[in-house]
């Protein structure tokens, strides 16, 4: 399983500067991938552009993925041309997911569709209930059809659906959904298995993401072992196999450095394999559980 | 001495420089380190669209890179094309990389001017100025009267960019075609307009074509063939002059490359700081010298450290 880490945007409780320092620890940790998701409740606070923060984090690390959480609304043009100069800033570690609620379903849909062909090597034209590009406006100088350029540093850049609104629209495409946080398991699994029926082997290659809540204590420390469990039944059930955990907001700089520590060193390891022997756990129950003991409620660890 | 930044990096893959762009923007992070080793204050990106060389279509992204990685250099915009943008999804991109870099952020902001890239967007060129006046109203209005955001320069030197930048309060960037012979009277046009609204003007930033020389005339004529070669291709596709493509009006592009060289600033170190210095007494701020060369094999690193050496001569030398 790939594990990754949600890493929240937001200009008000200083984590917009922190941004940088925890991108760095994630890779440092082993992660797979950080996820940068806007507040939805928060707009105006200055730090919603996941795509700028891509770009910011990408040249202060070499190899992790970096997942930007776009919600649909702005030209898909624009999300697209951000999205490729991103991608080629981080050589091409980029993944765009685009985030829609049931209300903007359809605004949803429509921004997929024309970020695709925007993100693709050919040139393209786009008639939709919203956009139309070229626009071919009889003022203007105009061609039957338009080419981003440059191209993503990615040969096909990867692109991911979230939100409420995003299910039908990703399998529509062929494209994988996020499960979010509110959602658990029993959905994620109708949701695939959806999926399975509508795609057939087309559905095989598709990662399936989810984003899971981990409860931690102030200090950063949680049960390694009830989170691995957890994951590995998701990913028995319904082939959960990237998993983006999120840290309760607003954890001091050190505990979250702690969480991020256990997350590297207990947690993903034990989900490199099926059934890790029996040996194994012991030896990380022995030697490697002590390096990061837990730690009372409110105690900083040192 | 005003400030001194360096430009514009444009990200082009061109037929005479080709190069991946990832390997593009790797060089982008490395000459933002570079620049600000060298003591330079700023270096500039630009922006446009849709044209074969994967011109940098998105620069306050391109900005999070320059600004990542280094501590006091700014980053800035030259410019901007805020009539082709939102203006909730351009005020979000700027506020994010304020919110992550700090105040180091300066949005120069023009209008466009290649109808190809409007009609992309769905939009007509002719409402360009309505665009940009009210993207300005609702965002840099905004950023001044909060204190916060990005540093707004409007760019151009007509009589129309230097009361919009005036009335507001914000900056202006002007082009390197402004001559010095009307550098003054177009500073004092945006002052007075500025000072009718009740507002004090902001900061006077200005474009320079730069090349360094041993101060002979022979290297003299060889700069000023090179900076016109380096504006060549860009001025040939894309000015529309006398109603037509520049290159199909060669008198007129010929006219409008030696504007560039005329107005550069050639000779040696010492002489291009004493150049700079007069501008200074003209009211200029911040100089942003034109070093990269798109489109003629020349490396702007040596000119970057040729230049840092006369105009900061007590910053530390860099190791070898």
């Amino acid at each position: 399983m790939r594990v990754g880490l949600l890493l929240p945007l937001s200009g008000r409780d200083g984590t917009a500067r922190d941004l940088g320092r925890r991108s760095v620890q994630a890779e440092a940790a082993g992660l797979d991938l950080i996820w940068l998701e806007p507040e939805i409740s928060a707009p105006g606070d200055g730090a919603g552009d996941a795509l700028v923060a891509a770009a910011f984090v990408a040249p202060l690390t070499a190899v992790i993925r970096i997942a930007a959480c776009v919600d649909a609304g702005a030209h898909p043009v624009h999300i697209a041309e951000q999205a490729i100069v991103a991608d080629n800033i981080s050589n091409g570690r980029l993944v765009l997911a685009l985030r829609g609620d049931t209300e903007a379903a359809a605004m949803l849909a429509e921004t997929l569709d024309l970020v695709i062909a925007a993100t693709a090597p050919s040139p393209f034209r786009h008639r939709g209930a919203r956009w139309a590009v070229p626009g071919n406006i009889a003022a203007n100088v105009s061609e039957d059809r338009v080419s981003v350029t440059p191209q993503p540093a990615q040969l096909a850049l990867p692109i991911w659906v979230a939100g409420s609104g995003g299910a039908s629209a990703a399998r529509e495409r062929g494209l994988s959904h996020v499960s979010g946080a509110g959602v658990g398991a029993a959905e994620a699994e109708r949701t695939w298995r959806a999926t399975e029926h509508a795609l057939g082997r087309v559905s095989a290659p598709l990662r399936r993401p989810a984003i899971r809540a981990v409860t931690a204590s102030p200090a950063g420390d949680f049960d390694d072992e009830a989170v691995v469990a957890e994951l590995r039944a998701e990913s028995v059930r319904w082939g959960l196999d990237v998993t983006i955990l999120a840290l309760p907001p607003g954890l001091a700089e050190a505990a979250h450095a702690h969480a991020v520590e256990r997350i590297g060193s207990l947690v993903r390891p034990q989900l490199q394999m099926y059934a890790p022997p029996v040996h194994l756990l012991e030896h990380l129950e022995t030697k490697l559980r002590p390096r990061f003991p837990a730690v009372a409620d409110g105690e900083v660890p040192a | 001495m005003p400030d001194v930044g360096v430009g514009l990096w444009t990200m082009r893959s061109t037929a005479a420089r080709p190069v991946h762009a990832a390997a593009a923007y790797a060089a982008l992070t490395r000459d933002a380190l570079h620049a600000e080793a060298l003591g330079f204050h700023s270096l500039w990106l630009a922006e446009h669209h849709f044209w074969y060389d994967g011109w940098c279509p998105a620069p306050v992204a391109a900005a999070a890179a320059v600004l990542s990685q280094t501590s006091t250099l700014k980053a800035g915009t030259g410019v901007h094309l805020l009539p082709l943008w939102d203006p909730p999804t351009a005020a979000t991109a700027a506020e994010t990389l304020v919110a992550l870099a700090g105040e180091r952020l300066y949005l120069g902001v023009g209008l466009g001017y290649r109808d190809e890239e409007f009609d992309g967007f769905g939009l007509s060129r002719r409402t360009r100025g309505r665009r940009m006046d009210a993207a300005l109203d609702a965002i840099a209005l905004r950023w001044n009267q909060e204190g916060r955001g990005p540093r707004v320069l409007v760019g151009g030197f007509s009589a129309a960019a230097m009361t919009r930048a005036g009335m507001r309060g914000l900056g202006i960037f002007l082009p390197f075609s402004l001559s010095r012979a009307k550098l003054a009277t177009t500073i004092e046009r945006y002052r007075e307009a500025a000072h009718e609204a009740g507002r004090t003007p902001g900061m006077v930033g200005m474009l320079k074509y730069a090349w360094v020389t041993d101060g002979s005339s022979r290297q003299r004529e060889a700069a000023e063939r090179l900076i016109a070669a380096s504006a060549l291709e860009y001025s040939g596709c894309w000015f529309e002059l006398n109603g037509r493509s520049g290159f199909e009006e060669p008198e007129l592009l010929a006219r409008q490359l030696s504007l560039a060289t005329a107005n550069a600033l050639i000779g040696t170190p010492d002489e291009i700081a004493e150049e700079i210095a007069q501008l200074d007494e003209a009211g200029v701020d911040l100089v942003v010298l034109q070093v990269t060369r798109d489109d003629v094999s020349a490396d702007h690193r040596h000119a970057m450290e040729a230049m840092a050496g006369a105009l900061f001569p007590s910053s530390p030398p860099l190791s070898a």
